[in-house]
């Protein structure tokens, strides 16, 4: 059984037309890039892979549950324990520490604080971030910013792993930090969707879906 | 979703929370005071606009505690209301003066009420000759209800009350109101039978005094306005020319209809504001003056009625919102206090100015108060709520970010609303004590602080009202917190891309 299942996928925002006619498969353990350029609607298809929002028609199944009828408490579920999401832009609490921010996702992903606190540590020392672990997140820059958030999305060891324009405010320490934990994530299995402007030299893709806006009807 | 879960988002908005309890107290208290400003402004203009336009009679009637006699049983009804309605009338056309009695004891409301708009009680004492015997309660049938009293012992006491504007069912602008249910701030109050009264001389009675007496709708109560002609003297008024009867008395009596029954002085909460200037005052039948007025030594737990303590005819707008009440109300001692006769159980007040003075200033600076808790209390119920629509609106990506995370909308829900409550209850209780603070330090500029206190606490809209505006807050909190969780947009996160 596949994790997703797309078929003739089209996603509108307020009648204007952001991709349509999508269809595509990723099994378990397959790396998938989304390209295109901005506006293209790299970060909508990943909201509708994580089950964050509806397709407007088509057929889209994550684990196998339908994104068109699903509720929302349905979709927290399957988010929270088996997907990962690190968003284009990372948002935080931001009176909180970096290492609350982080915890707070693996607990929501059903990890004990324990557990959780114990391996956000390590992830942070992995990207570099230990050091700052107690200060607010707020006080984070942009490049440490997207590194936390993979981390956070990463914590809880989704099956399915969706990053946003993952390298785009990294330094090349950082790119190699992420690169890092994410081989590893994949050799324990991982799948693995990344949305990104263009073609990037990471690993051998699976899949690559381009988007190019909308088909003529 | 376990509990471990739902501490931490709790937690985050707790932490949050307190930047919002600060805004909400700054915006009370700036609504606050704004709404209060607003309030004199607003009340001030009208005056000035009433003020150039009406004239400066006064009305006073003082009516006399009654008693069942069997007076009634050798007079044709309605032979005598006629004659009364006559001779009322010929009065109220005629000069007008006080006639004052010995000594008068001004009782304010913070002696006695607790909790109820101002109620000024102004007891005046006179020695009694005789016994006392006049007074009835019948119906248009004629029968005469109460029980018979031995007047001898009755007391010497005469009663006038005043009630400030914020008194419902005392008090109705004529010209505005016409129909049978009195809208106000907090609800409402309709009669159940009849309808308000629209012209002097009518009442309203209430259920309890309805269903003790039997008194219905068209009934009409006659009510003695007798005096004793020796108080004629001083006005140099021939009283022979009134009638005298072998006692010495001019008779006068007052029949009053009744129009309406009432359940309630208040609305669903039993409280109640109204905005509109009175031309009339009319007196309502109702039990609930008892710890008023047996203050005095009366009590009606005998079966007594007062059928009526005060009516007022007012227009005038000779005030000044800058005097002092009690000073006002001192002049109305001095007033009365002059008269040396004060030797007789009867008396007429009539065109008092001194009093309407009172009953203006009391009026204006009372509604002043009330139009300011009015819009206040109305901010407190929606500058939370609009500023919490604002901050949901402003946090939006923070709470998407819980959706990304896998929290429930239910437990973002629950969280938010439990910090709305706890940031609005905080934020309206310091707001309330800082407003009361600020509210007499205001009003103790144009009263002497004893009156402050009072005027203040007419304008209090007590712990029901408190109750019925934290309560609607926190369900307009729940829907609107409900309504912004359902309807989270993910595509607000994608944006920034598109």
């Amino acid at each position: 059984m596949p994790i997703v299942f797309a078929r003739d996928l089209s996603k509108y925002i307020r009648w204007k037309c952001i991709f349509s006619n999508l269809s595509f498969t990723v099994e378990k353990g397959n790396t998938v890039l989304v390209v295109g350029p901005n506006g293209s609607g790299k970060t909508t298809l990943l909201t509708l892979l994580a089950l964050l929002s509806r397709p407007t028609s088509g057929v889209l199944r994550v684990f196998n549950v339908d994104a068109s009828s699903v509720g929302r408490s349905g979709a927290a579920s399957v988010r929270a324990k088996r997907i990962g999401y690190s968003l284009q832009v990372p948002v935080f609490f931001e009176n909180l520490s970096l290492l609350d921010n982080v915890v707070l996702a693996g607990v929501l992903g059903g990890l004990s604080p324990r557990e959780a606190k114990s391996r956000a540590e390590e992830l942070l020392d992995l990207v570099g971030l230990r050091h700052k672990k107690d200060g607010k997140a707020g006080r984070l820059s942009g490049g440490e910013r997207k590194r936390a958030d993979i981390v956070r999305a990463l914590l809880k060891e989704p099956e399915l792993l969706l990053l946003d324009e993952p390298f785009s405010m990294l330094d090349p320490e950082g790119v190699d930090a992420v690169k890092l934990m994410l081989r590893d994530y994949l050799e324990k299995g991982g799948t693995l969707v990344v949305a990104a402007p263009r073609e990037i030299d990471l690993f051998k893709w699976d899949l690559t879906i381009e988007l190019r806006g909308c088909s003529p009807a | 979703m376990n509990d471990s879960v739902k501490n931490s988002i709790f937690f985050i908005f707790v932490r949050d929370s307190m930047r919002i309890v600060s805004i909400f107290i700054i915006l009370f208290l700036v609504l606050y005071m704004a709404s209060f400003s607003l309030g004199i402004i607003v009340v001030g203009i009208r005056d000035w606009i009433e003020a150039s336009s009406l004239s400066s009679e006064a009305y006073l009637f003082m009516f006399k505690k009654t008693t069942p006699s069997s007076w009634l049983e050798v007079v044709d009804p309605v032979a005598l209301r006629e004659w009364t309605e006559e001779v009322l009338s010929r009065k109220i056309e005629g000069p007008f003066s006080v006639f004052p009695p010995c000594s008068v004891d001004v009782l304010k409301q913070s002696d006695f009420v607790e909790d109820v708009v101002p109620i000024y009680v102004i007891r005046a004492s006179i020695p009694l000759e005789r016994p006392v015997t006049i007074t009835y309660t019948v119906s248009d049938a004629g029968v005469a209800r109460g029980s018979s009293r031995n007047s001898s012992g009755l007391s010497n006491v005469v009663t006038m009350t005043l009630r400030s504007i914020s008194e419902p069912l005392m008090c109705f602008d004529s010209g505005k109101f016409n129909g049978n249910v009195l809208f106000a701030l907090f609800g409402f109050s309709s009669v159940t039978a009849g309808r308000f009264p629209q012209n002097i001389g009518e009442v309203v009675v209430s259920r309890e005094l309805s269903e003790r007496y039997g008194f219905s709708v068209g009934d009409n109560i006659i009510v003695d306005l007798s005096f004793h002609a020796s108080l004629l003297r001083h006005l140099g008024v021939n009283a022979s020319a009134l009638g005298v009867d072998e006692n010495g008395l001019v008779e006068v009596f007052a029949s009053f209809k009744i129009v309406g029954i009432i359940d309630s002085y208040g609305g669903i909460i039993g409280e109640m504001y109204i905005f509109s200037f009175c031309d009339y005052v009319f007196p309502v039948l109702d039990k609930s003056l008892e710890p008023v007025l047996g203050l005095g030594g009366y009590s009606f737990s005998s079966g007594d009625v007062w059928p009526a303590y005060l009516v007022v005819r007012l227009s005038p707008r000779a005030f000044s919102t800058g005097t002092s009440l009690l000073e006002a109300l001192d002049d109305v001692k001095r007033s009365l206090g002059l008269c040396g006769v004060g030797e007789d159980e009867y008396y007429v007040f009539r065109g008092s100015p001194l009093v309407s003075s009172v009953r203006e200033r009391l009026k204006s600076v009372s509604s002043s108060f009330q139009v300011a808790t009015i819009l206040s209390w109305s901010s407190v119920v929606f500058a939370p709520l609009v500023l919490w629509a604002l901050l949901l609106k402003h946090k939006t990506r923070s709470l998407i970010l819980f959706e990304v995370l896998g929290a429930k909308p239910g437990s973002i829900m629950l969280s938010l609303f439990i910090v709305f409550c706890l940031a609005s209850i905080i934020g309206m209780f310091i707001g309330f004590i800082l407003s009361r603070v600020f509210a007499l330090i205001l009003v103790k500029s144009v009263l002497d602080e004893e009156m402050a206190r009072i005027v203040v606490a007419s304008a209090n809209p007590g712990l029901k009202p408190l109750a019925v505006v934290i309560a609607a807050s926190v369900a307009l909190a729940f829907y609107i917190t409900w309504r912004h969780v359902n309807s989270m947009d993910p595509s607000l996160i994608t944006r920034s891309e598109e």
